[in-house]
C-alpha cells in the first residue's frame, strides 16, 4: 500500500482540523472543526481498510460527540453570562512554553518509537481469523468482539452502563423538556422521513454484521445518533416518557452478555466458552440485544443530561 | 514511506497536539476536545499497525479494540461534560448570581 | 477514447469546476446569505456531476442506484441545513450586504 495524494491530503486535513479545534478563539468554531475532524477520520478509516470503524466514527465521532460538545458549550456559556470564548482564561506564558516543549518531546518520542519498530510486528491476527472461521462468522471483527476477545467487550459494555449512570446521577434537576420549542417544520419533515431509513439501516447492520462490515456497536451508534436527532426535535423522548423501559434497555445488553458468559460456567466449562453447537446462535442473540442497548446508551448519554433551550431564545442574552 | 506509517505518524502528532491542548487550554469543553484528539491519535496508530500486515486482510483485533474504544470515548466524554456542567451550575448557585432562565 | 469515457471525463471536470466555484464563493462573498447561496448551489451541482461521472463509468445498476441515493440524500440534507443556517443567521440579525455603488 503506497502513499497516494489522497492520503497526504487527508492527513494534512486531519492535522489542520485538530490544530484549529484547539487554537480557534471562538469555541463554537472550534467544535465545528472537531466535527469536521470526525468526518475526515471516517474517510481515514476507509483508507486504512477499516469500514467497521468508519461506520461507528461517522455516527459517533462526527455526530453524537459533536452534539454533546455543542450542548455543553451552550450551557457553560449561559452559566457565565458571557460569550464562550471569554471563559477561556489566559494561560501563564511559562505554562504555555513548558506545555509546548513537553508536547514536542512527546511527539519526538512517539515518532522515534514508530520509526524504529516495524509496524508489521507479529500479532494475533492468525489466531483471531482461525477462531472466526471456526465459529462460522465471516466478519472477523464481529468474531473478535464477541468470541475471541469477548471478555474485553463484556467489560466495555459494563463501562458504558456505568457512564450513563454517572451522567444521569450528575444532571441537576429533571431534564428540561425539549419538546416545548416550536420545531422547524422543515427539520421535522426531514427527521421524520429519515427516521425509518435509520431504523432500517441499523437493523441491517446487525443482520449483516456476521458476514460483512456491521455489528452491534456500529448499529447501536447509528440508531443512537438517530434517536438523539429525534430527541432534539422533541419527537421522541425515551428518558422522559418511558423512564422504566429506557433503564431496562440500558441494562439489557450487559445482562444478556453476562448471562451468555455465565451459562458455560453452569455447564462446567470456562467463562464465555459458549457451547460449540450454539456458538453462532448465542453470538447473534447477544449482538441483537447489545445493539438496542448501545443505541439506548448513546442516546441516553446525550438526552439524559442535555438542557436544550427553547430555540426562540437560543443565542439571545 | 508506506501509507500506514504516514497515518501512524499523524496519530503520534494528534496524541501530542491533544496533550498540548489538555495542558495549555483552560476551557473545560476545549480540554475535552483535546482528550478526544489524543484518543483519535491512539486509534489511528492502532489501525495503521493493523493495516501494515503483509496479509490480504488487516488484523481484526485492533479494529475491534478501536470500534469499542470509539463508543467508550463518547461515554467518557459525556461524563466529563456532565461533570463540567454540574460544576458550573454549582458555582453559579454558590455565588448567588447568574441569570437562571432555564 | 470511447464516448462514455469522454463523457465521464467531461462530467468530472464540470464537477471540479462547480466545487472550486462554490469554495471561491464561500471564501469571497460578503455575507452569510450569499456565501450559503454559493455553497449550496455549487456543491449540489458538483455532487450531481460527480455522481453522473461515476454512474457513466459504472456498469452495475445497483451501484448506480446507490450513487443516485447518495446524491438525493446530499440534496435533501444540504437544502435543509442551509435553510436552518440562513434562518438562524436572520434571527440573530446577521448583517445584510448591500451594493454601495
Amino acid at each position: 500500500m503506497n502513499v497516494a495524494v489522497l492520503d497526504v491530503m487527508l492527513c494534512a486535513g486531519l492535522v489542520w482540523c485538530a490544530v484549529s479545534a484547539l487554537v480557534k478563539r471562538d469555541l463554537f468554531a472550534s467544535i465545528v472543526m472537531f466535527i469536521s475532524f470526525g468526518l475526515l477520520s471516517a474517510l481515514a478509516w476507509i483508507r486504512l481498510a477499516a469500514p467497521d470503524i468508519a461506520l461507528a466514527e461517522a455516527a459517533i465521532g462526527a455526530g453524537a460527540t459533536g452534539a454533546l460538545l455543542l450542548d455543553a458549550a451552550g450551557v457553560l456559556a449561559r452559566g457565565d453570562g458571557s460569550a464562550a470564548e471569554d471563559a477561556e482564561r489566559r494561560t501563564p506564558r511559562s505554562a504555555n512554553v513548558l506545555g509546548t516543549i513537553a508536547a514536542g518531546a512527546l511527539f519526538a518520542a512517539l515518532a522515534w518509537a514508530l520509526l524504529s519498530t516495524p509496524l508489521d510486528a507479529p500479532r494475533l491476527a492468525a489466531a483471531a481469523l482461525t477462531g472466526a472461521r471456526e465459529v462460522g462468522i465471516a466478519n472477523p471483527v464481529t468474531a473478535v468482539l464477541l468470541d475471541f476477545r469477548g471478555y474485553d467487550t463484556l467489560l466495555e459494555v459494563a463501562v458504558l452502563l456505568l457512564a450513563v449512570m454517572g451522567v444521569m446521577a450528575l444532571r441537576s434537576g429533571a431534564p428540561v423538556s425539549v419538546a416545548s420549542h416550536a420545531a422547524d417544520p422543515l427539520v421535522r419533515l426531514l427527521v421524520g422521513s429519515l427516521a425509518p431509513a435509520v431504523l432500517l439501516a441499523a437493523a441491517y447492520l446487525v443482520w449483516a454484521g456476521t458476514s460483512s462490515p456491521g455489528g452491534a456497536f456500529q448499529s447501536g451508534a447509528l440508531l443512537g445518533a438517530g434517536v438523539i436527532v429525534l430527541g432534539l426535535e422533541g419527537m421522541l423522548q425515551p428518558m422522559r416518557v418511558h423512564p422504566g423501559a429506557s433503564r431496562l434497555l440500558l441494562a439489557a445488553g450487559l445482562l444478556a452478555f453476562v448471562a451468555a458468559a455465565l451459562e458455560p460456567v453452569a455447564a462446567g466449562r470456562a467463562l464465555l466458552q459458549y457451547a460449540p453447537y450454539a456458538r453462532k446462535g448465542v453470538i447473534l442473540a447477544v449482538e441483537g440485544i447489545l445493539a438496542l442497548s448501545i443505541a439506548t446508551t448513546v442516546a441516553g448519554l446525550f438526552l439524559a443530561s442535555s438542557v436544550t433551550p427553547d430555540r426562540g431564545k437560543a443565542g439571545r442574552p | 514511506m508506506s501509507a500506514p506509517l504516514l497515518y501512524a505518524l499523524v496519530g503520534a502528532g494528534l496524541v501530542s497536539l491533544g496533550a498540548w491542548g489538555l495542558v495549555v487550554r483552560t476551557h473545560p469543553v476545549r480540554k475535552t476536545v483535546a482528550a478526544n484528539l489524543m484518543g483519535s491519535g491512539a486509534f489511528l496508530i492502532l489501525v495503521s499497525a493493523a493495516r501494515a500486515t503483509p496479509a490480504e486482510r488487516p488484523d481484526p483485533v485492533p479494529h475491534a479494540l478501536v470500534l469499542t474504544g470509539i463508543v467508550v470515548t463518547m461515554a467518557t466524554t459525556a461524563v466529563a461534560l456532565a461533570l463540567a456542567k454540574r460544576r458550573a451550575a454549582a458555582s453559579e448557585g454558590h455565588s448567588g448570581e447568574g441569570a437562571s432562565d432555564g | 477514447m470511447s464516448v462514455a469515457s469522454f463523457a465521464a471525463g467531461a462530467c468530472f471536470a464540470a464537477s471540479a469546476f462547480f466545487f472550486v466555484a462554490g469554495t471561491v464563493g464561500l471564501l469571497r462573498f460578503p455575507d452569510v446569505y450569499t456565501r450559503l447561496h454559493a455553497l449550496t448551489k455549487a456543491d449540489n451541482l458538483g455532487i450531481g456531476f460527480l455522481v453522473l461521472a461515476l454512474a457513466i463509468r459504472s456498469s452495475d445498476p445497483v451501484t448506480i442506484a446507490k450513487l443516485v441515493l447518495i446524491w438525493l440524500a446530499v440534496l435533501v440534507s444540504s437544502a435543509t441545513a442551509s435553510n436552518l443556517i440562513a434562518a438562524a443567521a436572520y434571527q440573530d440579525g446577521a448583517p445584510w450586504w448591500r451594493n454601495e455603488q
